[in-house]
C-alpha cells in the first residue's frame, strides 16, 4: 500500500510518499517546505498562505521523486490536528482535493502519534518506546499503556522548542533559533542557576525563559546562558522520560520533533538509558521534524486497521490530544 | 451586516465539484462572526459571505478563496 501524507500544523508543509513492506515503512520521498518569517514568531494566516503557495508543486514533486504516478497512490493522509487552525485547514483542503481528484480514500491522523509512529516504522527493535517528543508547540513523555497512547508528562505552558526560539529571538539569534543556541552552548564555562521545573510528571519552561532573559540584560555571556539554558531543560526533560519508563518497564526510548535534532539532548537520554540498560532510538533529522512521510506512514497502519473517514467529515481539530486517538493497529 | 459573493465558472464539472467536496467540511466549521453559503451547479460555484463587520468579511473572504486555490491549484496538479 502507497500513501501519500500531507503535514501542515505549523510553519512547516510536508509532503512525503510511503509504502508498508511487509509491516515496516518504507520512504520513497519526504519534502518539506519551511516558513520563516523575518522578524517575530509564527504568524499563523501567513504560515497558511506559504502553505497554500508550495503545496500543489510539493505534491508534485515528492510524487516525480518516488517515481510514482497518482494512479500509484492507495491512501491520502493528513495531519488532522493539533496545530494552528489556518495551517491544518490548507493542508486538509490540500488533501481533499487530492483524494477527490484521484478517487482514493482519506484518513486524517494526529500528529504527535505520527511522530512516534515514523520511529517504530522505520527502526529496527524500536517495537515498544517511551518517546520524548520535543518540538516548538509540543513538548510531551508519550508511551503505549492499554489501547492508548498515554501522555506521560507534558509541558504546562511552552513547548521547549518555542522556549529556545523565544530566547533566541529575544537576543537577536533569530528564527530558528536551537542550532544557534547548542554551537553558543558548546562555548559555555560557567553554569549559570536556572529554574528546574518538574511538577508531578510535567514541565514548566517559562519561568526558566524569564530568568534566562535577564542574565542576558544584566550582561552575563550568552555562551553560559545557552549552555545553562541546555542543561536545565535536557535534564529536566531526561528525567521525566526515565520515569516514564520506570513507571511503564519498558526498554526503548525514542526521541522525536525538531529539538532531536540537538546532540546535547540526545547525549543526556542515551546515557540515562544506557545507565538502565534500555535501547536508545532516534530517527533521521527529516523524519524528526514536522514531516509528510510520518503522516503517510500512520495514515497506512490507521487504514489497515480497519478505519476509514469520509471527506465530508474530514474536519480538523486544534486541539486534537494524543490520548484522543484509539489505538486499532496495536494490541 | 457585510457580505460579498464570489461566482466561479470553473473549466469541467469535475473541477467545480472537486473544490466545493474539498471545501465542505470547511465551510460547515464555521470561522467566527460570519456565515457562508456555497452553492454548485454544473461548472459554476457560487460562494456567499455574510459577517458582522468589514474585518471579518475581509479575514474569512482571504480563508476562502485560499482554500479554493490551493484545491484547484491540487486538482489540476494531479
Amino acid at each position: 500500500m502507497i500513501c501519500l501524507g500531507i503535514e501542515g500544523t505549523a510553519h512547516s508543509i510536508g509532503v512525503g510518499v510511503v509504502n508498508d513492506d511487509d509491516g515496516k515503512c518504507r520512504v520513497f520521498s519526504n519534502l518539506i517546505k519551511i516558513y520563516r518569517p523575518e522578524k517575530g514568531g509564527i504568524h499563523p494566516r501567513e504560515a497558511a498562505n506559504h502553505h497554500a503557495k508550495y503545496i500543489a508543486d510539493l505534491i508534485k514533486e515528492s510524487m516525480e521523486k518516488a517515481k510514482i504516478c497518482s494512479n500509484d497512490i492507495n491512501l491520502v493522509s493528513f495531519s488532522m490536528g493539533p496545530g494552528l487552525g489556518p495551517c491544518l485547514r490548507t493542508a486538509a483542503t490540500a488533501a481533499r482535493a487530492l483524494s477527490l481528484s484521484i478517487n482514493k480514500p482519506i484518513i486524517g491522523v494526529n500528529h504527535c502519534v505520527a511522530h512516534l509512529e515514523i520511529g517504530r516504522g522505520t527502526l529496527d527493535d524500536c517495537n515498544d518506546p517511551v518517546l520524548l517528543y520535543t518540538s516548538g508547540a509540543n513538548t510531551q513523555v508519550i508511551a503505549f499503556a492499554e489501547g492508548r497512547y498515554r501522555v506521560f508528562g507534558e509541558t504546562l505552558d511552552i513547548g521547549i522548542g518555542n522556549c529556545l526560539d523565544k530566547f533566541g529571538r529575544n537576543v537577536g539569534l533569530g528564527f530558528p533559533s536551537g542550532p544557534k543556541i547548542e554551537e553558543l552552548a558548546k562555548k559555555g564555562k560557567q553554569y549559570l542557576k536556572l529554574p528546574y521545573s518538574i511538577k508531578g510528571m510535567d514541565l514548566a519552561f517559562s519561568g526558566l525563559l524569564t530568568a534566562a532573559g535577564q542574565y542576558y540584560e544584566k550582561g552575563e555571556s550568552l555562551e553560559d546562558i545557552c549552555y545553562s539554558i541546555q542543561e536545565t531543560t535536557f535534564a529536566a526533560l531526561t528525567e521525566v522520560t526515565e520515569r516514564a519508563m520506570a513507571h511503564t518497564e519498558k526498554n526503548n526510548v525514542l526521541l522525536g520533533g525538531g529539538v532531536a535534532s540537538n546532540k546535547r539532548l540526545r547525549e543526556m537520554v542515551q546515557i540515562m538509558a544506557e545507565e538502565r540498560g534500555a535501547s536508545f532510538f532516534v530517527p533521521t533529522r527529516d523524519l524528526c521534524i514536522d514531516n509528510g512521510a510520518m503522516i503517510a506512514w500512520l495514515g497506512i497502519l490507521m487504514y489497515k486497521s480497519g478505519i476509514r473517514l469520509k471527506v465530508e467529515g474530514s474536519f480538523i481539530d486544534q486541539r486534537f490530544r494524543t490520548d484522543m486517538v484509539d489505538v486499532t493497529w496495536r494490541d | 451586516m457585510r457580505s460579498a459573493c464570489f461566482v466561479f465558472n470553473f473549466d469541467t464539472k469535475k473541477e467545480a465539484e472537486v473544490v466545493a467536496r474539498s471545501l465542505d467540511p470547511e465551510i460547515k466549521h464555521k470561522i467566527p462572526k460570519t456565515n457562508v453559503k456555497v452553492s454548485l451547479s454544473d461548472k459554476t460555484f457560487t460562494l456567499e459571505i455574510q459577517a458582522n463587520d468589514t474585518s471579518s468579511l475581509r479575514a474569512a473572504c482571504n480563508s476562502y478563496l485560499r482554500w479554493i486555490n490551493t484545491a484547484l491549484n491540487v486538482e489540476k496538479t494531479v
